[in-house]
C-alpha cells in the first residue's frame, strides 16, 4: 500500500472511530465500533477512494490488516 | 401435553399442540427429512451447513461435553459471537439437557464474570476475539472452579463417535438470557424447551413459514429475538437461515437479502432508521416482510421505510420474559391494524391490569400482564423478584398498554420511561413520532428528566441530517402536540463532542437510561 493511500485510509480510521492507529485496531478492542460505526466507516472508505465494496468484503474489514489488504486490493483494481 | 406440570403464569385456558419434546429433536426431526438440505449459512465464515453436517458437528460436541463430565442441568456459558461455534453447541446443549447461558462477547470482564457466577456456568466457552477479557475474567474471585475453553483449540477426533440422545423433557431449562433491564444487576431469564418450542413454532406459522423460507439473522444469538425468529421459527419447517454479526452485517443488509434469498428478517426499530438515513439500495425479489419490535416503531419511521422499500413490517410485542413476541399483527399486510403491536399469539394470553392486578375494561390503559407456553420459567435465583413479577397466574411486564375492542394490543411505553410532567402524562413515542416527521431528523429519543416544579420535563435527543434551529423545530410542533408535551430542550447529538449518536445496545435498542445519565451528568 502506498504512503498516500495510506494515510487517507488512516485518517478516515481516526476520524470515523475516534482512535489512534495501532497495529491490533479491531472491532474487538474499539469499543465505539458498532453496527452505525462499521455502515458510516465502509461508506466513508467507498466515498474517498471512489469504489464500491462488495457485501463480503465488508463483512470482512473488521481489523486494521483486512481494512487495509482489500482497501489496497480496489485502489490496485481502478 | 400435561398443563399439571406448568407454573401457573404458564398455562392457558385451551389445548396447544407441541410437536417435539424438545429443540434437539426439532432439529433431529428436521435434519432426517431433509439431510442434504442447506440449514445454516455463514457469509462470515463462507461456510453453509446442511442438516445432515450440521448435526455430525453437533453430535461430536455433545460428545464432548459428556467427556468433560458436563451432564444434564448444568450451565455452560457462550462467550460467543453469530458463528458456527455457537450453533453448533447451543443444539449440543439441548441434546444432552444442559443449559445454555449466552454471554454478549462485547461486555466487559467484570460483566461477563458477574453472569458467569450468577448463573453458576461451570464451562465457559470462548473464541479469540475475547482471549484478553476472558484472561481478566478467570482470575476473579468465585470464578476458580470454572473451566474457561478457547474453542479453537477444542479436538473433537475423539468425539466422533455418536452416543444415545439423552431423554430431555419439554418442561427441563434450556437457556439462561441475561436481560439488561432497565434498573440493577442483569437478571438471568430461565426458558425451557417448551418455552423455545411453543413460541418459535407460532411464530412460524402466524408468518406461514415454508420450507422454502429462509431468514436473516441479524441480531445477536446472544439474545432471545435472534435464537427464536430467525433460527428456531425457520428450523420449525425445515427451512434455512443466513446468520451474521449485526455490527459488520449493516452496510450489507439489501446485499445479503439479494444475495442469499432471503425472505424474512427480524429487526429492531432502530435498524430501520439506520438504514433508511444511510440511503441504503434495495435490489432484491425475494423478500416477503420484515418482523420488528423490542422498542417502539415510530409511525413515521414504519410508513417512510415501507414507501422507500415497499416492503411490509409486521410490528409486534414481546420481551425475553415471553421468550420473544407475544404479540403480532395479521399476515399478510392487509391484516394489519396501524399503531398496534397487534393480536395476542395463539399459545399466550395478553390481558391490561390495573395496579390492583384486575382487568381494566377495554380501551383503559393499565400494565400489559401475560400468560402462556412461552412465558419464563422464572428469574434465575431471584426469588423476590419472582415473586413481584410472577403472580396472580400472569407475568407482569412492567410495560403500560390497552387492548381495543377487537383484541388488539396498543403498547404505550415501559412504565419507567412514561413521563409525568406535573401530574400530566406523557409517552415518549408521542413525541418522537412527531420529530421523526421533521425532514432534518434522522434520529430521535426522548427522555423525562427530574424537574424541581413539575416533577419531570421533557428532553428530546435528535440526530440531524443538516442543521436546524431550535425555534424551527418550536413552530413544527404548532398543531401536533399539545403545547405541555413540547421539549424544554432539543439537543443535537452530532454537535456533542462527548456524545456523537444516540446510544444504543448491542440489537440496536435505543439505551434511554444513558441519554438519561448523560444528561444527570451534563446538567450537574
Amino acid at each position: 500500500m502506498n504512503k498516500t493511500t495510506k494515510d487517507k485510509l488512516d485518517n478516515i480510521l481516526k476520524k470515523v472511530l475516534q482512535v489512534e492507529i495501532t497495529d491490533d485496531l479491531s472491532m474487538e478492542t474499539v469499543s465505539g465500533w458498532d453496527s452505525l460505526r462499521h455502515l458510516q466507516l465502509m461508506a466513508k472508505i467507498e466515498k474517498e477512494f471512489g469504489i464500491e465494496l462488495d457485501f463480503k468484503d465488508t463483512l470482512a474489514m473488521t481489523n486494521l490488516n483486512s481494512i487495509r489488504g482489500i482497501v489496497e486490493k480496489y485502489v490496485r483494481e481502478k | 401435553m400435561d398443563r399439571n406440570l406448568l407454573r401457573d403464569h404458564q398455562r392457558i385456558d385451551r389445548d396447544f399442540f407441541i410437536k417435539h419434546n424438545n429443540v434437539y429433536e426439532l432439529f433431529q426431526t428436521q435434519a432426517k427429512k431433509y439431510p442434504e438440505k442447506i440449514f445454516t449459512i455463514f457469509p462470515e465464515y463462507n461456510r453453509a451447513f446442511s442438516y445432515k453436517d450440521l448435526d455430525q458437528e453437533i453430535i461430536k460436541r455433545a460428545s464432548y461435553l459428556k467427556e468433560r463430565g458436563v451432564s444434564k442441568g448444568d450451565r455452560i456459558g457462550l462467550v460467543l459471537s453469530t458463528s458456527p461455534d455457537f450453533i453448533m453447541f447451543y443444539f449440543a446443549a439441548f441434546r444432552e439437557g444442559i443449559i445454555v447461558v449466552p454471554i454478549n462477547p462485547d461486555l466487559s470482564s467484570s460483566e461477563i464474570a458477574y453472569i458467569i457466577a450468577d448463573s453458576q456456568a461451570r464451562t465457559v466457552f470462548y473464541d479469540k476475539p475475547v482471549v484478553e477479557k476472558i484472561v481478566v475474567a478467570e482470575k476473579i474471585h468465585g470464578l476458580e472452579p470454572v473451566a474457561f475453553v478457547n474453542v479453537s483449540g477444542i479436538n473433537l477426533t475423539a468425539s466422533a463417535k455418536p452416543t444415545k440422545v439423552s431423554g430431555v423433557h419439554y418442561n427441563d431449562k434450556a437457556v439462561i438470557i441475561y436481560t439488561s433491564g432497565t434498573t440493577g444487576k442483569p437478571k438471568g431469564t430461565v426458558l425451557s424447551h417448551l418455552n423455545l418450542l411453543a413460541d418459535s413454532q407460532v411464530i412460524s406459522e402466524w408468518f406461514q413459514f415454508t420450507a422454502d423460507t429462509r431468514t436473516l439473522c441479524i441480531l445477536p444469538l446472544f439474545h432471545n429475538n435472534g435464537q427464536v425468529v430467525t433460527l428456531l421459527a425457520p428450523l420449525n419447517t425445515g427451512g434455512s437461515t443466513v446468520l451474521v454479526r449485526s455490527k459488520t452485517g449493516l452496510k450489507s443488509f439489501w446485499s445479503l437479502i439479494k444475495n442469499y434469498n432471503i425472505s424474512w428478517t427480524s429487526v429492531m426499530p432502530a435498524i430501520l432508521t439506520i438504514i433508511l438515513a444511510a440511503k441504503l439500495e434495495r435490489t432484491d425479489s425475494s423478500m416477503i416482510g420484515i418482523i420488528c419490535g423490542g422498542q417502539v416503531l415510530n409511525e413515521e419511521v414504519k410508513t417512510h421505510f415501507e414507501n422507500q422499500f415497499g416492503l411490509p413490517i409486521f410490528e409486534g410485542y414481546g420481551l425475553t420474559e415471553t421468550t420473544s413476541f407475544a404479540c403480532f399483527n395479521r399476515f399478510p399486510a392487509a391484516k394489519r391494524k396501524p399503531g398496534t403491536v397487534g393480536q395476542a399469539l395463539p399459545c399466550n394470553d395478553i390481558v391490561i391490569l390495573d395496579q390492583a392486578g384486575k382487568a381494566v375494561p377495554r380501551g383503559e390503559e393499565g400494565e400489559i400482564s401475560v400468560r402462556g407456553l412461552n412465558v419464563m420459567c422464572e428469574y434465575f435465583g431471584l426469588e423476590e423478584v419472582n415473586k413481584k413479577t410472577l403472580h396472580g397466574g400472569f407475568f407482569h411486564s412492567g410495560d403500560y398498554g390497552c387492548i381495543d375492542d377487537d383484541n388488539h394490543i396498543y403498547f404505550r411505553t415501559r412504565k419507567d420511561y412514561l413521563i409525568n410532567k406535573g401530574g400530566e402524562k406523557i409517552y415518549p413515542n408521542e413525541i418522537e413520532n412527531v420529530l421523526f416527521a421533521h425532514p432534518t431528523v434522522d434520529e430521535c429519543a426522548v427522555i423525562g428528566v427530574p424537574d424541581k416544579l413539575l416533577g419531570q420535563e421533557v428532553i428530546a435527543f435528535v440526530k440531524l441530517n443538516s442543521t436546524c434551529d431550535q425555534s424551527v423545530f418550536k413552530i413544527f410542533f404548532e398543531g401536533k402536540l399539545a403545547h405541555y408535551k413540547y421539549p424544554k430542550e432539543i439537543i443535537v447529538v452530532n454537535e456533542l463532542a462527548d456524545l456523537g449518536e444516540i446510544p444504543k445496545g448491542p440489537t440496536n435498542k435505543v439505551l434511554y437510561r444513558a441519554l438519561l445519565e448523560y444528561y444527570n451528568r451534563r446538567t450537574n
